[in-house]
């Protein structure tokens, strides 16, 4: 009733089968060009260097951290906060002068953007 | 090493991951199950509201079984641990110098009246693939009427699958434009929308602006299948057209010598940190057969297997209890991160979560198989997610 596993005789049988596939061959030999082009431009040399075990773990453990996590998890509203502040930047505006910036607080609007800039300054001081 | 004979009870998530890795480190290891297939549980949500074809979600055990770390096709009839002897269906005496017990929960669908018959007539997403299909057919078919999701009992594995259900579920009505028409009502044993307070207003939100409807403080007292109404504890009713119910959960169907090492509820007592079996250094219990206070996954599953081979090997490695359960709905989704010493945290539902659970699926057969190959990147993933980091902002 029990059985022991075979050893990979069939795998290799099934890989060559499959090379009858037109669309294998298609895909083998794009592989081909894909892999001496690589070779040619040193690519291939780095990508082998880039799977190294061990330099796998050291940028897996650089940039899988929480704050990678956060900010990925926040994409979307990430870019769209930077792409109104890269608008805001690219606005053109006249220097204020005290009482100027004085009376940009009465904006709404402005008046919550500076409560935020606090939000923020408090989280930077507080590490 | 090699002399080391490990014996291994199942060939779920967590036997295949702590067979694969012992074999991996030279013991002697053989793993008994009963059936020829792996199922990835999860998928019957899929087969069942997105009509995803089975063989997407199973795989012959035997292709997930490394060379060297022998397969025996058989029942766990007797488990003796005094003798050290295991006892299969067709009468094979096994033992072993170190004893994995991973043989999952059962389910128990008498012990609520009209569970056996609603799962026969809609079929249900806990029992198997073909169950999960039938549900498929019955839910795919609805055209008007009410689908009634709910679990019998507040214990299964898996606590977020109702409200993965609900989501598909709508989601795919949604898509064919039969929202309006076809009623999808979650029926929870809970206070909450979600069995964690905190969670309760995130899933909540999201599963209004879905389209489910929520029933909460409804604990299932029976079905009748006649008249199509789901009675509760609480002395409230439901009618339903299609009703997808969660069986109540024991542990394993297994004889077992000395009986005291099972819990009331027919689960493996065992150190929460780890996982030995009471009164036993070398018999250990990983995933869901176990009493480890935190929920039964496939991920707490994965972990545990890991604690206890690192602990076959010398490490003082312990289990966390360390959680991260999906809630997904179409496009998004949100992880229940939660540990023995942190509730679940604060979290959101987003797109790169989503894509996360989907890589994570597209590498599940890989990494029972080989498991070493993902260690590293899980553990920064879960390094980087803990609760306590996570704690104030949450994810």
């Amino acid at each position: 009733m029990g059985m022991v596993k075979a050893s990979g005789g069939d795998v290799l049988l099934d890989l060559l089968l499959s090379l009858e596939d037109p669309k294998v061959q298609a895909a083998i030999a794009k592989m081909i060009t894909l892999l001496k082009n690589m070779e040619e431009s040193g690519l291939l040399d780095l990508l082998i260097a880039v799977t190294d075990p061990q330099v796998v773990e050291g940028l897996t453990r650089t940039f899988l951290t929480t704050g990678t996590l956060e900010l990925a998890d926040k994409a979307p509203e990430l870019l769209d906060t930077l792409a109104g502040v890269v608008n805001a930047l690219e606005k053109p505006v006249e220097p204020k002068s005290l009482t100027g910036l004085l009376s940009s607080l009465s904006d709404p609007a402005v008046a919550r953007g500076l409560a935020r800039m606090i939000e923020v300054l408090r989280v930077i001081g507080s590490r | 090493m090699k002399d080391r004979k490990v014996l291994v009870l199942g060939a779920g998530t967590g036997g295949l991951v702590a067979a694969n890795l012992l074999g991996l480190h030279g013991y002697d290891v053989t793993i008994v199950e009963k059936s020829t297939v792996h199922l990835f549980q999860p998928g019957m949500l899929w087969i069942a509201f997105k009509g995803h074809d089975p063989s997407r979600y199973t795989r012959p055990v035997e292709d997930l079984v490394r060379p060297g770390v022998k397969l025996v096709r058989d029942t766990v009839e007797r488990i003796d641990l005094d003798e050290r002897r295991v006892q299969t269906g067709s009468g094979r005496k096994l033992d072993y110098d170190y004893l994995v017990i991973a043989l999952g929960a059962s389910l128990d669908y008498d012990a609520v009246p009209g569970v056996a018959e609603a799962s026969k007539r809609f079929g249900d997403f806990y029992s198997g693939a073909e169950s999960a299909r039938r549900l498929w057919e019955n839910f795919n078919g609805m055209n008007s009427g009410t689908l009634v999701i709910a679990p019998a009992d507040p214990l299964y594995k898996c606590p977020p699958a109702p409200h993965k259900a609900a989501f598909l579920a709508a989601d795919t009505l949604a898509r064919k434009g039969r929202l309006g028409r076809v009623r999808v009502v979650l029926a929870l044993p809970f206070v909450h929308e979600y069995p964690s307070a905190g969670l309760a207003r995130v899933v909540g939100e999201k599963l209004k602006e879905r389209g489910v409807d929520v029933v909460t403080m409804f604990t299932v007292d029976s079905v009748d299948l006649e008249n199509k109404v789901l009675y509760s504890l609480e002395g409230d009713e439901l009618r339903f057209d299609v009703a997808a119910i969660i069986p109540p959960h024991r542990g394993p169907r297994v004889e077992v010598s000395p009986e005291t090492v099972l819990d009331e509820d027919g689960y493996f007592r065992v150190d929460k940190y780890t996982l030995r079996v009471d009164g036993y250094d070398d018999v250990y219990a990983v995933g869901d057969c176990n009493n480890a206070p935190t929920s039964k996954t496939g991920v707490t599953a994965h972990l545990g297997a890991e604690v206890v081979v690192d602990r076959i090997l010398g490490f003082d490695s312990r289990f966390t209890g360390r959680t991260n359960c999906p809630i997904v709905t179409d496009g998004e989704a949100l992880f229940v991160i939660s540990d023995y010493d942190h509730p679940p945290v604060p979290a959101r539902f987003s797109r790169l979560k989503r894509v996360l659970e989907d890589l994570f699926i597209a590498s599940y057969w890989s990494s029972l198989r080989e498991p070493e190959k993902w260690t590293h990147i899980f553990h920064a993933y879960f390094d980087a997610t803990r609760p306590e980091v996570l704690k104030e902002w949450g994810w």
